[in-house]
């Protein structure tokens, strides 16, 4: 059984050591993920306090047949879109609206990257518009199925199939730009 | 950037200070009501003045509503005995909330405004201004996973901060616009009141609301798997002569709404053949449908799940010359 599925139970019949290892787990994946749709780290680290402090608030329970992670990174996106709508911007839907603007080298979260070469994906990653970049981070770096991205992203598994498709090829040509081959293996 | 022990930390100081504030707001919640209640008791039930709001920052043009003129549209034939009831949305805290999609939405004299918005078919500001009609309110930008249930009530609850005006040609209890002010431009968002409603007929919605008779310059249609893979690729239905056109749109007013709700039916027609319509209106908008193969033809760009049965040989004909 999924481990953090036994540590939010735990932490809902009052173990706070148990928030305390969902962090330990979450967080820095977590920031990563937020990173993607408010682009500041700062702001993505907060959101993360914020996905889990909304865990401590309202406490709420879950379907245990899907994954706590799942369920977890559908707050912290709702947050994102929370907070990007508040900025007055909506997180980019347009197809067209490819990001030119790289995050640095120096970037905290790349420093979450243990391998070099997941950290070139990363910031290739970056470059994608909002719908392609948050798919393959979370089939990526989250190692998530479709169908749990599909839960995350309120899609059909079928959408999320071709929604990664065509992520796939934008991000082989933005691979190549970054010196990265065969992106997938 | 904070280690995991710090960011813990800085969670559970957070929510020491908002269990401080939830009962501050308690003593003052509970000292308000006191007081409203004593005041109730001196001056009676009244209406309560709304505060006048400023200019809108779109247009300085616009004349400001004040008064909040509503209509008690008799808009269909539907009663309570007949057609298909669309629920109403509430929006309330709910402590299972996760699942809640983040739809942009307002309330607006009692009834709930949803964003209504087709993807490939923005309505710029500068274009599409003249559709505006008068200023009604602004989104109050409060409602948020945090909101308790102060947030969500009163004119103008809404998870946006957007200005809110009447739509010209079309009825306010049915439809508002929005104007907004975004890094890549300004534009105009339909938000659609399409819930707590009965249907009884296509009429009841692409005539009474939608105005769809003679009312269109031209119609594109978009194979679904250019709309499923959201490649564009809009053509111009002109494989069909005017006058399906019209007996199609004829015929879909005259037939009825189905309910789908908990059938088998309603996952099954997304898993089949379809197509996608755009009828080009005079006023400048978009009327998106949607075909199922099996004869279902739904209202694209929202989320209420209502659907016109129309199968037979006008529904054909307008499917196989879209797919």
């Amino acid at each position: 059984m999924d481990k953090s599925n036994e540590l939010y139970r735990r932490f809902l019949q009052g173990d706070n050591d148990a928030l305390g290892a969902l962090v330990n787990i979450y967080n820095e994946r977590l920031i990563l993920f937020l990173y993607g749709f408010v682009k500041d780290s700062a702001c993505a680290e907060d959101l993360a306090a914020d996905t889990f402090l909304y865990l401590l608030v309202k406490k709420p329970s879950f379907r245990q047949e899907s994954a706590f992670k799942t369920w977890l990174f559908r707050i912290a996106q709702n947050k994102a879109i929370d907070f990007l709508r508040k900025q007055k911007r909506y997180p980019e839907i347009s197809l067209d609206n490819i990001k030119t603007d790289l995050p640095s080298s120096d970037l905290p979260e790349l420093r979450l990257l243990q391998e070099e070469r997941n950290r070139k994906l990363y910031i290739a990653l970056q470059k994608l518009p909002g719908q392609y970049r948050t798919v393959l981070q979370l089939l990526y770096f989250e190692e998530m199925t479709y169908k749990q991205a599909g839960a995350v992203l309120r899609m059909s598994e079928k959408q999320i199939r071709n929604l990664s498709y065509n992520a796939r090829n934008s991000l082989r040509e933005a691979c190549k730009k970054e010196g990265i081959e065969n992106a997938f293996e | 950037m904070r280690s995991n022990e710090e960011q813990t930390k800085l969670i559970l100081e957070k929510y020491e200070n908002h269990k401080t504030k939830k009962r501050k707001k308690t003593k003052i919640i509970t000292a308000c009501i006191s007081v409203a209640a004593c005041l109730v008791s001196v001056f009676g039930i009244g209406s309560i003045m709304q505060h006048e709001p400023d200019l809108p920052p779109d247009n300085n043009n616009f004349p400001v509503n004040t008064q909040l003129q509503t209509t008690e549209k008799e808009s269909n034939s539907a009663t309570a005995e007949s057609g298909v009831y669309i629920p109403e949305i509430k929006i309330e805290p709910v402590e299972e909330n996760v699942m809640a999609d983040m739809l942009a939405m307002v309330k607006y004299n009692d009834r709930i405004y949803v964003g209504h918005y087709l993807w490939d078919h923005p309505m710029e500001y500068n274009e599409h201004k003249d559709l505006l009609g008068e200023y009604v309110g602004t989104g109050n930008n409060k409602i948020t996973c945090w909101s308790d249930e102060k947030d969500y009530e009163g004119q103008f609850a809404s998870n946006t901060p957007y200005n809110f005006y009447t739509v010209k040609g079309y009825d306010p209890v049915f439809r508002l616009a929005a104007v907004m002010h975004l890094e890549n431009g300004s534009f105009i968002e339909f938000f659609d009141c399409l819930n707590g409603i009965w249907l009884q007929t296509g009429t009841d919605l692409y005539e009474d609301l939608l105005h769809i008779t003679d009312n269109y310059t031209s119609v594109l249609y978009q194979l679904h798997n250019d709309w499923d893979y959201g490649k564009g690729n809009y053509k111009q239905l002109d494989t069909v002569t005017d006058s399906d056109i019209k007996a199609f749109i004829e015929t879909l007013k005259a037939s009825e709404f189905v309910d789908l709700t908990d059938t088998a039916s309603a996952h099954e027609i997304y898993n089949g053949k379809q197509a996608h319509l755009f009828f080009q209106m005079h006023d400048g908008t978009t009327l998106g449908i949607r075909l199922f193969e099996g004869g279902y033809v739904e209202f694209a760009g929202t989320s209420a799940r209502a659907y016109v049965y129309m199968p037979g040989e006008i529904f054909d004909v307008i499917f196989n010359a879209t797919t």
